[in-house]
C-alpha cells in the first residue's frame, strides 16, 4: 500500500511540474522572448572539401539555428534553397514555414523568427516598432513576383482586358454586373450576360492584398476617394453588399473562383503559373497597353523600373518606394509588379548566428537566384547587387561579419 | 482500519488532476478576458455593435461575424435535431441486429472525420450540388437572391449540421438505449404501437438531448475550417440566408495571423464572445426544457 501511495504522489508531482513547465514556456513564447538558441546537436567534421575546386578555404564549421517564416509566396522556393544551402553548410539549421506574410514580420517582431517573410515591406508603423526593438532592420528583396486577375465567365473565351478603374469599381461595388457599360467597352467582342459579378478576395491578411489595393489607390481616382485605402486586409465596400466573397490564401481564391461562375480574383503570378490559370490582360496606365502577366511581361516591368528612386540602404523604411516596380512605363510592362522580402535584425549578439543569416542571406543573393522552381523570377542584377552590398551590414556586436566568413 | 484510510488517502491524491479541468478552464478565461480588456478599452462595445473590419483606420466591429456564428449555429442544432433523433431510434428500436452494429460503426466514423474534409467536401461538391436543386428551389419559392454557386449562411449551417448529427446521434443513441426494458414491455402489454413506445422513450430522453447539443452546439459555432470554405468570409449582415456571411471562429482563423497592435486584442474580445454565446445556448435550451416539462 505504502508503494502505490508513493507512485501516485509521484506522478502528480510529476504532472504538476509539466503543467507548470508549460504555462511557464507559454507564458514565456507569449510575451515575446526570444527563444535562446540551442546550438545543432549535428557535428561537422571538416573532411576538407574534396568536389568543390573553386573554394579556396574549408567551409566555415558554424553551428547555427535560423527559423524563418512567413509569405506563402516564397514558401516553395525557400524549401529548395534550405535543401540546397544545407548541403553546403551542414551545420546550420534553417527551418522555413510559411504562415503568411503579416504572421512572418509579426513573429519577427515577437522575437519568434530570426527571419521575416513578406510580400510587402513591413507598412511604416510596424517598420518603426521593428526599428524600436531591433534598431536597424535591413528589408531585402528575395524574389520577383506580380498580383494576377483570375475570372470565371462561363463562354467567355479569349483574353478578358481590365484596366485599374474598372476593377476598382468592381471591389467598391460600383460596378456590379458583367454587361455594365465600362467592361463592354474594353471587350467589344463578347456578350456579357446581365450576371452580377462576385468579387472574390482574400479572407487573411495578405501582401498579395497590399499590392492589389496599393496599386487600384495610385492608379485610380475612385479608389483614391473611396477611403478604403490599401493593407493586409481592408474594409472591401463589395462585401457589405453580399456581392464578395473572402478565400483563405491564394488556394482559397482560386477555389471561390473556379467554383463560382461570374467571379473574379486576384492571386500572386507564381501561383497562377503552377496552377496553369488564365489571367486577364490588364491596362497599364502609363503606357496604355493591356499586358498579360507573362514571364516577359514581369521581367520587362523589372528591367525598366527606375531603380535610381530606390534607397542605396535597404535599412530605409520601403514601404515608401512601393510604386517604384509598378505601372513601370516600357513596352510590354505588366503594371502590378513587386518583390517578396526578407526582414532581418542588422546587429546580432550572436556571433554563430549572424554569420550563419550573412551566409544563407548571401546565398539566397547569388546560388540561390539560379536554384528557383518553376514559376519563378530571379532578381535581376542590379538587384542582386544592392542586397549584396547591404549584406554587408550585417554585425556581431557592431562588427560586420561578412570578413569572418569566406 | 489504518489500510483503509491510506486508501482513501491515495483516492484523494488521485482526484487532485480533476481539478486540472477547472484549473483550465479558469486560466483559459483569464488569459481571453486579460487580452481582451485593450481591445474593450479603446474600442468600447462597438466591437460586438459595429460591422467593420479595417486595420487600415483599426477599426473594427465583429457584427457580421456574431450574427453569422449565431444563424450557424442554431440553423445547424434545428437541422440537425431530427436526423440526430431518427438515427438514435433506428438504431436502437427498427434496425435489424447485424445492420445495427454496421450503422454505429459508420456513424462513428464519420463523427471522427477531420472537419477539413467536410469543408472541402461541401465547397467543392455540396455547395454546386444545392445550388442547382434546394437553393434554386428557395430562390424561385421566396425570391431569395443567389448569388455564389454554393457559399453561404446556409451552405455552412447544412455542413456544420451534417458535422454534428453523428456526434449528437451517438450521445442520444447511448442514452435511448438506457431506457429501462421494463417500458417497452409496459407499452406492448397495453396493445400500444411502436409509434407510441418511440415518442414514450423520447420523453424520457428529453434532458439527453440538452446534454448532447449542448455539445454539438459548441462543435457547431467553435468550428473553423469547414466553415471558413463554406461560408464565404465577408462582413455581410444579410437576413438572406443564400447570401455569404462570416463566422468569429472563421474571422479569427483567417485574421489572426496578421493581427497585431488593437487587433489582436480585438480577436480576443471575439472570441470571449464566443463563450457567451455558448453559456446563452445552455441557458436558454434549460429555460425551455423547464417549460416543457
Amino acid at each position: 500500500m505504502k508503494g502505490i501511495s508513493t507512485w501516485a504522489a509521484v506522478a502528480i508531482v510529476v504532472i504538476v511540474i509539466v503543467a507548470a513547465a508549460g504555462i511557464y514556456f507559454a507564458m514565456m513564447s507569449s510575451q515575446g522572448g526570444h527563444n535562446a538558441t540551442t546550438p545543432s546537436t549535428t557535428t561537422t567534421t571538416s573532411t576538407g572539401s574534396t568536389t568543390s575546386t573553386s573554394q579556396t578555404t574549408a567551409p566555415p564549421q558554424i553551428s547555427a539555428n535560423i527559423v524563418a517564416g512567413g509569405s506563402t509566396f516564397v514558401n516553395p522556393a525557400m524549401q529548395v534553397w534550405i535543401k540546397d544551402f544545407q548541403s553546403k553548410y551542414p551545420g546550420i539549421q534553417v527551418t522555413y514555414s510559411g504562415v503568411g506574410s503579416g504572421a512572418g514580420v509579426n513573429n519577427f517582431l515577437q522575437g519568434a523568427y530570426d527571419i521575416g517573410a513578406t510580400d510587402v515591406p513591413p507598412p511604416t508603423n510596424l517598420y518603426q516598432q521593428l526599428t524600436q526593438k531591433y534598431g536597424e532592420i535591413l528589408t531585402i528583396p528575395d524574389v520577383l513576383g506580380a498580383v494576377d486577375i483570375i475570372y470565371n465567365i462561363p463562354g467567355f473565351h479569349g483574353t478578358l482586358n481590365l484596366t485599374a478603374d474598372v476593377l476598382a469599381k468592381i471591389y467598391l461595388g460600383q460596378i456590379q454586373y458583367w454587361d455594365d457599360p465600362a467592361i463592354k467597352a474594353l471587350n467589344p467582342n463578347f456578350n456579357f450576360p446581365h450576371q452580377k459579378i462576385i468579387a472574390v478576395h482574400r479572407s487573411d491578411g495578405s501582401g498579395t492584398t497590399f499590392i492589389f489595393t496599393y496599386w487600384l489607390y495610385i492608379s485610380t481616382e475612385s479608389w483614391k476617394s473611396s477611403n478604403v485605402g490599401y493593407g493586409f486586409t481592408v474594409n472591401w465596400p463589395v462585401d457589405k453588399l453580399g456581392n464578395g466573397l473572402g478565400g483563405k490564401g491564394s488556394d482559397g481564391v482560386t477555389a471561390y473562383v473556379s467554383q463560382n461562375p461570374y467571379s473574379i480574383g486576384y492571386v500572386e503570378a507564381q501561383y497562377a503559373i503552377a496552377n496553369n490559370l488564365t489571367p486577364a490582360a490588364v491596362m497599364n496606365p502609363s503606357t496604355g497597353e493591356y499586358v498579360i502577366p507573362s514571364t516577359a511581361a514581369i521581367e520587362t516591368a523589372v528591367k525598366n523600373a527606375n531603380l535610381t528612386q530606390l534607397p542605396s540602404s535597404l535599412t530605409k523604411d520601403l514601404s515608401q518606394y512601393l510604386s517604384v516596380f509598378l505601372n513601370v512605363k516600357a513596352h510590354n510592362a505588366y503594371p502590378i509588379v513587386t518583390f517578396s522580402w526578407l526582414v532581418v535584425k542588422v546587429n546580432y549578439n550572436d556571433k554563430a548566428k549572424a554569420e550563419a543569416i550573412y551566409l544563407f542571406l548571401k546565398y539566397m543573393a547569388t546560388t540561390g537566384q539560379t536554384e528557383l522552381p518553376a514559376g519563378y523570377l530571379p532578381l535581376p542584377q542590379n538587384i542582386q547587387q544592392l542586397v549584396l552590398e547591404n549584406l554587408k551590414l550585417i554585425s556581431y556586436n557592431n562588427m560586420p561579419v561578412y570578413t569572418m566568413v569566406s | 482500519m489504518i489500510i483503509k484510510r491510506k486508501r482513501e488517502r491515495i483516492f484523494y491524491f488521485l482526484l487532485i488532476p480533476s481539478s486540472l479541468v477547472v484549473l483550465t478552464f479558469v486560466l483559459l478565461l483569464s488569459v481571453l478576458v486579460y487580452n481582451s480588456i485593450p481591445a474593450l478599452d479603446t474600442l468600447g462595445l462597438s466591437i460586438y455593435t459595429k460591422n467593420v473590419w479595417d486595420p487600415v483606420d483599426n477599426q473594427y466591429g465583429g457584427l457580421a461575424a456574431i450574427y453569422g456564428t449565431i444563424v450557424t449555429g442554431v440553423l445547424s442544432v434545428v437541422i440537425s435535431a431530427p436526423f440526430a433523433t431518427a438515427i438514435a431510434v433506428f438504431v436502437n428500436d427498427i434496425s435489424p441486429k447485424k445492420f445495427r452494429s454496421f450503422l454505429i460503426n459508420l456513424s462513428d466514423l464519420l463523427a471522427a472525420f477531420p472537419t477539413v474534409i467536410y469543408g472541402f467536401w461541401g465547397l467543392l461538391s455540396l455547395g454546386p450540388f444545392l445550388s442547382h436543386t434546394l437553393f434554386a428551389f428557395l430562390d424561385s419559392l421566396f425570391g431569395l437572391n443567389r448569388i455564389t454557386n454554393g457559399p453561404s449562411i446556409l451552405l455552412a449551417s447544412i455542413v456544420l449540421a451534417i458535422m454534428i448529427t453523428p456526434f449528437a446521434s451517438s450521445l442520444l443513441r447511448e442514452v435511448y438505449s438506457q431506457v429501462p426494458r421494463s417500458i417497452d414491455e409496459a407499452v406492448y402489454s397495453l396493445g400500444l404501437g411502436k409509434w407510441e413506445l418511440v415518442m414514450l422513450k423520447l420523453s424520457y430522453i428529453k434532458r439527453a438531448f440538452l446534454g448532447a447539443y449542448a455539445l454539438a452546439f459548441g462543435r457547431a459555432v467553435g468550428e473553423t475550417v469547414a466553415v471558413s470554405l463554406t461560408i464565404g468570409n465577408i462582413l455581410n449582415i444579410s437576413p438572406n440566408l443564400l447570401d455569404p456571411g462570416y463566422t468569429i471562429p472563421s474571422l479569427i482563423i483567417s485574421q489572426f495571423g496578421t493581427a497585431y497592435g488593437i487587433q489582436y486584442n480585438v480577436m480576443f474580445a471575439l472570441a470571449l464572445f464566443l463563450v457567451v454565446i455558448g453559456v446563452a445556448f445552455v441557458i436558454i435550451s434549460r429555460l425551455i426544457l423547464r417549460v416543457r416539462l
